[in-house]
């Protein structure tokens, strides 16, 4: 009976937005620390359910679309490593947000949206089966496309056009994989290892293999994966803190985590490792990585560079992902918890100088880090993470991808190790120049165009420093997370 | 023999004679006979479908104890019933939806010959779904068409005009098509009734004799319900007809009428010809590459239009492709999905047609995308039906359209040679649906001056505004005013109460149908191993 605890955590976000929409709540603090309060008591329940293991037996079914098509939540341990990362990061996020969106005149709408992701992404990490997590997966599309539509102008209209049909053609080929899983395989219940039945139907191999890429490539589609990348940038058009909650953690990290069901719940790694599959997919995994990091180079836009910077991220995700081991599941979900934390801290500093100095691009920013320091220390942290130094957070996840790799033997996974080294040296240069921008402006630089900006509040602040903090302690002290996420990769949590 | 068999033939007289009633009564009783009497065979098609269900057989009704060639028959079994309860459901839902519209539209002098064609349109689709005899369905067919144009025609109007005159041509052509087909399988066999065509084909068949006849006579009947029900390339007259008729006309026309037909052809090749017969010959094939054509042209033409309400129909092209599709597969699960489609096809056009019709109201009787900028704040009821109608079309889980895509995907599994282009299509026809609908949905939630100025924005003085300029006034005004909603686009138009609640009750239909799928699915499939 206790297990049925577990629908609360979907369904409470999903409520309180709705009431959210329609309240007629005049009172701006009131409104947004209720919702703050929400936001706060589910995510310390998602927690506790989550260390209780709650329901991790059975699941709870939370509907039927038709007598086998059980929509249901079972948090196993992949699933409870996005939960509990989601769980975390939101409340900050929303912390960030009450300041970002201060003067915005559609705040009801965006915090109501806000918090309904919360709940969708929810579902989609605690779903039990490939059914549940499609059809969270297209409540995620329709629940943030009105966050990317934000400002209503052009540019957004035009970005929330192109997210929509991506997003809704790539889970249009994510669908056909279900469709297989469930006729071939009798059931999409997750796992691990494969469903039995899938991994057992010899007679239709290619053509398994064939629905298997289509499926990966269509979820890829909220991953960013190379071709189908495109509409990640011009989502930046939407508030940052959209863009670093959803468009580096929620929504991408769905796409990602929905590519590790796909592969190891579902359609099982033993079937395809060696296949012409995992190197399709490796190949375009690999692509997207050299080709993220080379555009972030090249954009001057501030945001964009970094959206660029997550689209070859997640194919580290992704990388990890094809390799079809335990040791690339592991290293897939290190990077996915650690890049999180990364790009949203980098986000956030990108934000508060947008906010606080109304300056999008890199040319731009100049001379900043001595007014606003807080945000600019933290920003070289991320960006020293992100590139993978030692003693950063993003070291340890680096590794952990290569030694996946090596551990491969193969050429493909030698070739790997060389494209993590190169965008490694890509990541150093886009992050970099902007911190080199920042805190050395050259000489003659005159400090008093820039007298009126400051750091932002605590609010903003204490997000970014958190997370800065975080990233500088899982740098050097990283054992009980990584033990953690070797048991979930081996099954055995 | 229960009283309960009497139902159909009631239900049939029944919506017969409420036609010639009305032909006589003023309009405001014409619509209470329509309304009680559609009620009625709802009544009526549920005991049905209750007493179907519990003994799980079908009946063969003669009308009048007259054997044949003097009697007629009727039969029906759960399918049959499902698909009456069914189509009066839409029917009653776009009766009122479109209520107020009817009045509106029609000139005061002929409100009650609409009645008077839609008692007559429903007549024909429950003997339509009932028929036993090939020539009964001939006729209804004709009587179909015949108050279809006049459905059509009644509001009047120039494009009315022109589309009625299509419709009238291309479906004549039809109906001449039909009765040919009809003529030389009653010459070839000696029978009209169903069962007894089925005998006569039996024996041809074996023996050898008028191979060719036989299937031609088979391979007219389809084109000519192809081109009833507006397969693609005959699908031509439906953009005019469905998108500038009134409300409920297009509501009825696109969502039960072009079924009908669909319907009857699965009785043809299921009961008359075998369905082994139609894949032999190679027409399951050419249904099979149509419905694929049209999925993807119909979408293509849809995403070219301007026009919302034509946008909508084009749509309805692409769907009837996808139920095509399903006939052409050959298996019993594709035309189950073929069927379970008819259904959410039914239920979600209508919708679309009849929340259109609110938002058009909140746009100023326009209905290309740019004036129905922001419609969906100024009729926010008609704004989430429309939503909720586009995601079925696309496919949304728990919406039925996510059903249908998955029984057809389901059913298309194992079908060799007919898997990957199904599903391939299938998946792009997503995509393809997502474009149009959902670029309307953006468009009605964007306000309006968000990139266009608008003739009516204008400052104080009574200067036409930029859009820059209009939402830095906005903004503003919001500012001092120190409210943090969202701004209001334009003033909120009331729609009528039975419109509102036609819009919830079709809305809970679409969910009805994407959550609780299982017993109609089943209920279809025993329908469909007792159909033939």
């Amino acid at each position: 009976m206790i297990d049925y605890l577990l629908v609360i955590p979907v369904l409470l976000p999903l409520a309180a937005g709705g009431i959210m929409l329609l309240s007629p709540a005049k009172n701006r603090k009131l409104f947004l620390w209720s919702a703050e309060t929400v936001v706060v008591i589910n995510s310390i329940l998602v927690w506790a359910l989550l260390l209780t293991g709650t329901g991790r037996e059975n699941g709870v079914v939370l509907l039927h679309l038709s007598p086998e098509l059980k929509v249901i939540l079972r948090p196993d341990g992949t699933g409870s490593v996005f939960a509990g990362l989601v769980a975390f990061l939101w409340p900050l996020a929303m912390l960030y947000a009450f300041e970002y969106m201060e003067h915005d005149i559609r705040q009801r709408s965006f915090f109501a949206f806000y918090v309904m992701t919360y709940g969708v992404t929810l579902g989609i990490a605690l779903s039990g089966s490939l059914l549940s997590l499609y059809l969270f997966y297209e409540m995620l599309t329709l629940v943030t496309f009105p966050l990317v539509l934000h400002y209503r102008d052009a540019d957004s209209r035009k970005a929330a056009r192109k997210y929509l049909y991506y997003s809704i053609g790539g889970a249009a080929f994510g669908f056909l994989g279900l469709v297989f899983v469930l006729s071939v395989g009798g059931s999409s219940d997750f796992v691990q290892g494969g469903v039995p039945a899938l991994r057992e139907a010899v007679e239709s191999r290619d053509l398994l293999l064939l629905i298997y890429v289509l499926a990966f490539a269509g979820f890829g589609v909220k991953a960013a994966l190379f071709p189908v990348q495109k509409w990640l940038p011009s989502a930046s058009v939407a508030p940052t803190p959209v863009t670093a909650l959803l468009h580096a953690v929620a929504v991408v990290k769905a796409g990602a985590f929905a590519i590790i069901r796909l592969t190891y719940f579902s359609f099982g790694p033993d079937m395809l490792r060696g296949t012409w599959a995992q190197y399709t997919v490796g190949g375009l995994a690999l692509f997207t990585i050299a080709y993220g990091s080379t555009m972030a180079c090249k954009e001057i836009h501030f945001k964009k560079r970094l959206a660029y910077s997550t689209i070859a991220n997640l194919s580290y995700v992704l990388m990890g992902c094809c390799m079809m081991s335990e040791a690339g599941l592991f290293a897939a979900l290190s990077h996915l918890v650690i890049h999180a934390i990364m790009k949203i801290c980098a986000f956030f500093c990108a934000g508060a100088v947008m906010h606080k100095a109304d300056r999008h691009h890199v040319y731009e920013l100049n001379g900043l880090g001595r007014r606003m320091p807080v945000t600019f220390a933290c920003f070289t942290i991320a960006g020293l993470s992100l590139t993978g130094m030692p003693l950063f957070a993003g070291f340890i996840s680096k590794w952990n991808l290569a030694m996946a790799a090596l551990t491969e033997g193969t050429v493909f996974g030698i070739i790997a190790v060389c494209v993590l080294l190169y965008s490694a040296l890509m990541t150093g240069i886009y992050m970099m120049t902007v911190v080199v921008r920042a805190y050395f402006p050259g000489r003659g630089f005159d400090y008093n165009t820039l007298k009126e900006i400051r750091d932002p509040t605590w609010r903003m602040l204490l997000p970014i420093g958190l997370f800065a903090a975080l990233l500088i302690l899982l740098g050097v002290w990283s054992g009980p997370l990584m033990n953690f996420l070797t048991a979930v990769a081996k099954g055995v949590l | 023999m229960a009283f309960v068999y009497n139902f159909p033939l009631f239900s049939i007289i029944l919506s017969m004679f409420s036609a010639i009633i009305s032909s006589v009564l003023s309009g405001k009783w014409a619509k209470r006979v329509s309304l009680i009497m559609v009620c009625l065979v709802l009544l009526m098609s549920s005991g049905l479908l209750v007493y179907t269900h519990s003994t799980g057989e079908a009946v063969t009704y003669m009308m009048g104890h007259f054997p044949a060639p003097w009697g007629n028959e009727i039969r029906f079994g759960v399918l049959e019933a499902v698909m009456a309860v069914f189509f009066s459901i839409v029917m009653l839902l776009s009766l009122l939806g479109g209520m107020s519209h009817v009045f509106a539209d029609v000139e005061d002098t002929k409100t009650n010959l609409f009645f008077v064609l839609i008692d007559m349109t429903m007549s024909s689709l429950l003997a339509m779904i009932y028929t036993n005899d090939l020539f009964t369905g001939y006729v209804f067919v004709e009587i179909n068409t015949i108050a279809a144009a006049g459905l059509i025609m009644i509001r009047q109007h120039g494009h009315s005009l022109v589309a009625s005159i299509r419709y009238l041509v291309m479906s004549s052509i039809g109906s001449g098509l039909f009765l040919i087909a009809l003529s030389i399988l009653y010459g070839i066999t000696g029978e009209l009734l169903m069962v007894p065509a089925r005998d006569g084909v039996q024996v041809l068949r074996e023996s050898g004799n008028y191979s060719l006849p036989l299937l031609l006579s088979l391979g007219l009947m389809s084109v000519a319900m192809a081109i009833k029900s507006g397969l693609y390339p005959f699908h031509t007259w439906i953009p005019d007809t469905y998108g500038y008729s009134t409300t409920t006309a297009s509501a009825v026309l696109s969502s039960l009428v072009s079924k009908a037909y669909i319907i009857l052809l699965i009785k043809i090749y299921v009961r008359v010809f075998g369905y082994a017969y139609a894949d032999a010959g190679h027409i399951l094939n050419v249904l099979f590459v149509l419905g694929l054509v049209a999925m993807v042209m119909g979408s293509v033409e849809a995403i070219r239009q301007r026009d919302v309400n034509r946008m909508i129909a084009y749509s309805s092209v692409a769907q009837i492709g996808y139920i095509y599709m399903g006939l052409g597969l050959g298996t019993e699960a594709a035309l189950m999905a073929s069927l379970f489609h008819i259904m959410t096809h039914a239920a979600t056009k209508s919708m679309l047609f009849v929340s259109m019709t609110g938002l058009r109201e909140a746009s100023g009787g326009k209905t290309d995308r740019r004036s129905l900028s922001g419609a969906g704040y100024r009729n926010p009821l008609a704004g989430i039906t429309f939503l909720v109608g586009s995601l079925s079309m696309v496919g949304f889980p728990m919406l039925s359209g996510f059903i249908s895509k998955l029984l057809f995907a389901r059913a298309a599994i194992g079908v060799s040679g007919k898997m990957l282009p199904a599903l391939l299509v299938l998946a792009l026809s997503t995509i393809l649906n997502a474009i149009y609908f959902l670029r309307v949905v953006i468009t009605i939630y964007s306000p309006q001056g968000s990139d266009a100025p608008l003739d009516n924005v204008m400052d104080d003085e009574g200067h036409v505004l930029t859009p820059e300029a209009y939402q830095e006034a906005e903004r503003a005004k919001l500012q001092t005013e120190g409210v943090f909603l969202a701004p209001k686009a334009g003033a909120l138009v009331k729609n009528g109460p039975l419109m509102s609640v036609a819009m919830v009750l079709m809305m809970l239909l679409n969910f009805f149908l994407g959550l609780c799928s299982g017993p109609i699915t089943e209920a279809l499939l025993a329908g469909l191993r007792i159909f033939g």
